[in-house]
């Protein structure tokens, strides 16, 4: 036995005996139950009894109870006490069952002795133990045995014949009795026994089943977890399931589903299982599956598989693929249906794509078919052996065959008549293939099966498997004999046509020559005869003629710039150039014609436009003096405003928008699109009232697009119009640092009264003050200017400086400056008189006021910071300073010759006329002239001859001026020295100043060549060749004022003010030592920027007193500034200091000796 | 708890059934407990020459007692000779209407064989003869001598051989009989009034 066996049986044993035990006590209980009530009733009989038999006892006629009825209520009472007691409270023991079984028995004895002993009674014992029997508990018996025995035994002594119920006993009786009792004991204990086996059978098959039912139990709760574990498998391959899965119920409605469907339909879980299949599925496709899922459901098939749509929730289709089967009930009635739902979208979407892309192949097939069959050229392809595998039906026709199948197979050598021919193209092809590089576009020369010689072109490609080996070779020829003879004819007609081109071209460069050649003469011989003494009359005429010539200069380079621009050849000179001085500059040059007609000229440049960009600074003067002067000539009354400010940029360079805005006539919304196009102005009218040959706005349309930009005008007919245009400029490195002028200390803070009739200039002005920390009020007329003077002097903040306009309605500038005058309160600011036109007497007017200053608009940044500074930091706030004199240049004047000094110039021009001007010019200057008609005589003078430069005509005859001037460079290249050549010619055609330069030249001077323009140049080449003629110190102390700078010029420049001259040179000799030394400062700490503010500074000043050596030096060190690198600029400081002190040193001629400031300054190192 | 104390569950067996053994001591003593006899042996009934024995048999009506009694008479009875004469005198006491006496018993006694039964009104007859409990039975000779008297039952209620029952069969034999008095188990004939009453009226009354 196994010790899992044993204990299984002892466990079974056990619980037997539990059981057993557990039934016996049942019983136990039971019984003792029915003692109880057995016993009570017994009491209740037993006085029953007592009373039936002896109810009373007598005692004559006296009665009583008897006491055998007494004694069967107390003694039955107290028999059965004990009994109940147990049997009701402690039911079950053993000893309670024992007790009962005495009281039973005990009743017996009491129910005997109350019938007197009658036999019947004696029933009652052997009931009793009957009774007792049904304990199953054979000890009872003989606990009720012994006490009967006890009974009968003391009942036989005491009472011997009542006991056994007859008046005689007998002592046979007793065995009788006991027979009876040992009788029934015996048969009462065996059926104990039997009656206790048959607990134990019980509770042992109690048990077996228990244990049946526990392993039972136990293979249910196992069947019953792997069944749980089985379902969860399936509900989590249900849930999981990669594939949409449901349980549809035989109407169609969703049992379950799962996340997958959900998903592939849209709708959520409890959503579907709301609906039936049939209302998400396609209404063409329902009655198919409804079809199938009938013929399921009948038992024809097993299951089905179909393709079909369901509507997704967002409203679109989902194709799916559908396999249903069916679960039945024994019956054979179908319980639900299992669906598995594949979304086969993306499948169904990319198989419409291949049978798209199917027929599109076949398409392109047929299309490839078409234009190989179709294309004007031959095409073949051959395999590795250079058979022919295919080609196009022009093949066939020009070898003669019927059809392309009939060349299907041949090679080269049996189709082609020329055996060698056909052998080379085979190489060729093999080595393609060979080689698997296509050989491209070779022309061949071959001969036709009828004999006729044709050029082709072709291409041999190899031909690729998916592998990508070559497996054969794609040939595509075509006939290109005809092509050749037509190009050939191309070519001959392309040069013909560049002939012309280049005749056009020189015509036009001849033209040019030939117009500027004269005009040459013309403007030059009028301004030479101009600057001689006149009468009256002649003098206008002569300036109508100077004024006609200039007009018809202008109109000629308006026709070449637009024959450039025509012929492409018009480009931007991109270089950097200072921005607000550009603008400031080409205002000044049309303020006198602003002025002239009473227009307010202003210029708005936004603060955050840099002062240095790079562009061509040429072109921008240019449309802008078109615009602005085409705005100044169609406005009669108002202002023209130059706006300045930042464009919307995307690339990384500085894109500005440029507005000229006018107060004219305007132009009409229809005539705007046009007024750009060549030779359109708004009105015919207009170019008769106002001239012009219309191309202006064409050339700046295209300058402007040559620039990056755009173009366009905004206009309303009689209130006026903005011309603007957008610009790229390259950010100029010391852009980053902002030039803008560095506002003296004293103007920080200070309270400026700005004092103009025109908006715009008191927007600008007011921002200009702004910039430099100072704080404007502006107000529009002089009576407000003095309420605002009066009420700043009663709040005890005074203004500082007055900027005040000469030319305002009902009270201007003077009236203002002689009501201030007036009050001494309000006259201690300094007043500064800014006016639109430049009237006579008007400085003297000024100087009359005590006023501190007199500019003329439009008035430069630099320029009015320069003339604040000098008001606030020299003029003491008392005011005696000296104002602004003027004195008029008298018309006529004769010239102080010009130039620093006496220059040899060898002058190479064959025209006369040309030579005659340029020598009158030249001589008026005061250099010496040489003149050669032509190269070689120039190489013939300059051979004998030592020049300080070399003025070059280029068109010459015998030699012209650039084969000249390479010589000349040849052979200084064998001296050594270097003489300057300037070009001087009459081309002005694209690409003249660079062939100019490229041929050795130093500078380029267009014809008709300007008196300015010529001396500027004179002065940089003197500048330059000064210090090696001789030592500087030497050459200053042998220099004359006007050697240095040409004094009248530059008085001209003043309008012949010498007080404003002595001015600005007392600054000039103030300031310019400061600047000087800012530079060295900035050179010794390596601060580019600070020397180039410093140069450029030093400069503009230089260039306002004709300083044109030291300007052009300190242009110089401004551009290596600004460069950054400073090595060079050491060297060219020097120069400087040497250019500034000669100047400053000729400049003191002229000053009063008061006006000459102290030591510390230019003065004192002079 | 304490039930399952041995001791304490012996002890109590022990008194529940000395109690019971007491109870039933007590109604031993009460079965044995005779009558109280006033019999007068000078008292004799008058000679009757026709009748060798005479036996007069006092009962009260409704004692209990007398059904065992007269079922023991009964079995005597059977034995008796003719010149035997049986009397059962039923003792009607004063007061009580007239057929309180005929009761079940006389019934028994009046169908016991050669047993006459009269009413004793008002107890003369038991008063003449010193008779006071129900059960008492004498026996005169012919010459009207008592030669034995008392009861024949061991006990009140009880069958069973007794001292008085040999002493009757002896004397329906012939024989002398061994013991001529015994006790009498049985109601009194005469109550507590009835002996008041006695007193009053000079009526001799047995003592009890």
């Amino acid at each position: 036995m196994s010790p899992t066996v044993k204990t299984t049986t002892m466990a079974q044993s056990k619980r037997v005996q539990e059981l057993a035990s557990q039934a016996r006590h049942s019983v136990a209980c039971r019984t003792d139950r029915l003692f109880v009530g057995l016993l009570a009733f017994q009491w209740v009989m037993a006085i029953a009894l007592a009373v039936w038999v002896s109810p009373l006892a007598w005692a004559g006629t006296e009665s009583r109870m008897h006491p055998h009825v007494w004694s069967a209520i107390w003694l039955g009472l107290a028999i059965i006490s004990l009994p109940v007691f147990l049997g009701v409270f402690r039911p079950g023991r053993a000893f309670t069952r024992h007790i009962i079984a005495i009281g039973q028995m005990l009743s017996s004895t009491l129910l005997i002795h109350l019938s007197g002993g009658r036999i019947e009674t004696h029933f009652h014992v052997f009931g009793s133990l009957a009774f007792l029997a049904i304990y199953r508990d054979w000890r009872v018996l003989l606990t009720a045995t012994v006490v009967t025995a006890v009974d009968h035994v003391a009942r036989g002594f005491i009472w011997p014949e009542s006991i056994y119920g007859v008046a005689a006993g007998a002592d046979w009786r007793w065995l009788e009795h006991a027979g009876w009792v040992v009788f029934i004991d015996v048969f009462l204990i065996y059926s104990c026994w039997l009656g206790d086996r048959d607990i134990v059978a019980t509770a042992t098959r109690q048990a077996l089943i228990e244990s049946a039912h526990e392993q039972v139990e136990e293979v249910v709760q196992e069947r019953t977890a792997e069944l749980r574990e089985s379902e969860e498998r399936f509900r989590g391959a249900f849930r999981h399931a990669a594939i949409g899965k449901a349980l549809i119920s035989p109407d169609g409605g969703f049992l379950r589903v799962n996340p997958a469907l959900c998903g592939i339909v849209g709708y959520s879980e409890e959503e579907l299982l709301a609906r039936d299949f049939q209302g998400i599925t396609h209404p063409d496709d329902l009655q198919a599956d409804l079809d199938q899922l009938r013929r399921l459901a009948g038992g024809e098939i097993e299951t089905y598989q179909m393709e079909k749509r369901y509507v997704h929730k967002a409203g679109h289709f989902v194709s799916i693929l559908l396999s249903v089967s069916v679960v039945r009930n024994p019956a054979g009635i179908p319980l639900h249906y299992v669906a598995q739902v594949q979304d086969i979208t993306k499948r169904k979407q990319a198989e419409e794509l291949v049978v798209a892309a199917s027929h599109r192949l076949a398409e392109q097939q047929m299309i490839l078919r078409n234009v190989i069959d179709h294309i004007p050229c031959v095409v073949m392809w051959k395999d590795r052996e250079g058979r022919f595998q295919g080609c196009n039906q022009m093949i066939a026709d020009e070898l003669g065959f019927a059809s392309v199948d009939d060349i299907v197979g041949k090679t080269n050598a049996e189709l082609m008549p020329d055996p060698e021919k056909a052998k080379h193209l085979e190489r060729a092809e093999d080595e393609v293939m060979e080689s698997g590089v296509a050989r491209l576009n070779f022309e061949e020369s071959i001969i036709k099966p009828d004999g006729t010689q044709t050029q082709i072109l072709g291409s041999q490609v190899p031909l690729h498997n998916p592998q990508g080996e070559v497996i054969g070779v794609l040939i595509v020829t075509i006939d290109i004999t005809e092509r050749k003879r037509i190009e050939a004819e191309l070519r001959r007609a392309h040069e013909t046509a560049e002939a012309a081109s280049r005749t056009k071209s020189e015509f036009l460069a001849n033209m040019s020559h030939e117009i500027r050649t004269p005009m040459n003469g013309i403007i030059g011989l009028t301004d030479l005869v101009l600057e001689t003494e006149l009468t009256g009359e002649q003098r206008e005429s002569l300036k109508m003629v100077g004024s006609s010539a200039d007009a018809l200069l202008t109109i000629i380079n308006d026709i070449l710039d637009f024959s450039k621009i025509e012929a492409g050849k018009l480009d931007i000179d991109p270089t950097p150039f200072p921005l607000r001085d550009t603008v400031g500059d080409t205002l000044k040059t049309l303020a006198l014609k602003a002025h002239a007609k009473g227009l307010e000229l202003a210029c708005d440049i936004a603060s955050d436009v840099p002062d240095w960009v790079v562009g061509d600074s040429g072109r921008l003067r240019q449309v802008l003096t078109n615009l602005i002067g085409n705005a100044v000539k169609f406005t009669a009354s108002g202002e023209v405003v130059v706006r300045v400010e930042h464009a919307a940029s995307e690339g990384g360079g500085e894109r500005l928008r440029f507005g000229v805005r006018d107060t004219g006539i305007g132009i009409p919304k229809e005539k705007q699109a046009t007024i750009f196009d060549a030779f359109t102005q708004a009105d015919g009218s207009t170019t008769r009232e106002y001239g012009g040959t219309g191309l202006g706005l064409t050339i700046s349309s295209r300058l402007v697009e040559l620039m990056g930009g755009r173009i366009w005008v905004e206009s309303e007919p009689g209130k006026g119009s903005e011309f603007c245009f957008e610009a790229s400029f390259e950010r100029h490195e010391s852009s980053q640092e902002r030039l803008i002028p560095r506002p003296p200390v004293s103007l920080r803070g200070a309270s400026v009264l700005v004092v103009d009739d025109n908006a715009t200039n008191r927007k600008v002005l007011g921002e200009t003050l702004r910039l430099w920390e100072a704080v404007p009020t502006c107000v529009d007329s002089g009576k407000a200017a003095l309420a605002e003077l009066r009420r700043a002097i009663d709040a005890g903040k005074p203004y500082k400086l007055v900027l005040l306009d000469a030319m305002m309605p009902e009270m201007d500038g003077f009236m203002v400056a002689e009501a201030i005058a007036k009050e001494p309160a309000l006259a201690e600011a300094p007043i500064m008189m800014l006016t639109s036109a430049d009237r006579q007497g008007d400085a003297a007017r000024c100087r009359s006021l005590g006023l501190v200053a007199h500019l003329v608009k439009p008035i430069k940044s630099t320029e009015l910071l320069r003339v604040i500074t000098a008001a606030l930091g020299n003029i003491p706030a008392d005011s005696d300073a000296t104002p602004v004199t003027k004195k008029t240049v008298t018309p006529g004047q004769p010239v102080e010759p010009a130039g620093h000094r006496v220059l040899r110039i060898l002058l190479a021009e064959d025209n006369p006329v040309n030579q005659r001007v340029a020598v009158r010019m030249l001589e008026k200057m005061g250099h010496t002239i040489i003149v050669a008609n032509h190269g070689g005589e120039a190489l013939a003078a300059m051979s004998g001859d030592r020049f300080d430069i070399v003025l070059m005509d280029v068109q010459m005859p015998e030699m012209d001026g650039f084969e000249a001037t390479r010589q000349i460079r040849e052979n200084e290249a064998v001296t050594g020295r270097r003489t300057p050549v300037v070009a001087m010619t009459a081309h002005a055609m694209k690409g003249d100043r660079e062939r100019c330069l490229a041929a050795g030249m130093d500078d380029y001077l267009s014809k008709p060549v300007r008196k300015e323009e010529l001396a500027k140049i004179l002065g940089d080449v003197a500048a330059a060749e000064t210090p090696s003629v001789e030592p500087p110190d030497q050459a200053e102390a042998s220099e004359t004022p006007e050697e240095v700078f040409d004094y009248p010029a530059v008085l001209a420049q003043f309008d012949g003010d010498t007080d404003l001259f002595a001015e600005i040179v007392t600054l000039f000799l103030t300031d310019g030592a400061g600047l000087v030394e800012d530079i060295r400062k900035g050179l010794s700490s390596g601060n580019a920027g600070e020397v180039r503010r410093a140069a450029h500074s030093l400069k503009g000043t230089t260039g306002y007193l004709g300083g044109g050596s030291a300007e052009e030096t300190a242009k110089r060190l401004e551009l290596i500034a600004a460069n950054g690198d400073l090595t060079a600029a050491p060297a060219v400081f020097g120069e400087l200091e040497h250019q500034v002190r000669r100047l400053s040193k000729a400049l003191a001629v002229h000053l009063p000796s008061s006006s000459i400031p102290a030591t510390g300054t230019l003065a004192g190192a002079i | 708890m304490w039930i399952r104390s041995q001791w304490k569950a012996g002890l109590i067996t022990v008194g529940w059934l000395g109690v019971v053994a007491g109870g039933f001591c007590f109604w031993e003593k009460y079965d044995r407990t005779p009558g109280v006899r006033q019999f007068e042996p000078g008292e004799e009934e008058e000679a009757s020459p026709n009748r060798r024995l005479r036996i007069v048999f006092f009962a009260h009506p409704h004692c209990p007692c007398l059904r065992t009694t007269l079922g023991m008479l009964a079995e005597v009875m059977k034995k008796a000779p003719a010149d035997v004469e049986m009397v059962v005198e039923y003792v009607r006491p004063t007061g009580v209407p007239e057929g309180w006496e005929k009761t079940d018993s006389w019934k028994q006694a009046s169908a016991l064989p050669g047993v006459t039964v009269h009413c004793d009104a008002g107890g003369v007859q038991a008063r003449r003869l010193g008779a006071t409990t129900s059960g008492h039975l004498m026996a005169f000779d012919a010459t009207g001598k008592t030669i034995f008297s008392g009861g024949i039952s061991t006990m009140r209620g009880r069958t069973g051989r007794s001292a008085g029952q040999q002493a009757l069969e002896d004397l329906l034999a012939g024989r002398t009989p061994q013991t001529k008095e015994t006790p009498v188990f049985g109601c009194p004939l005469f109550s507590s009034e009835d002996r008041l009453r006695e007193n009053q009226e000079g009526v001799a009354c047995p003592r009890q």
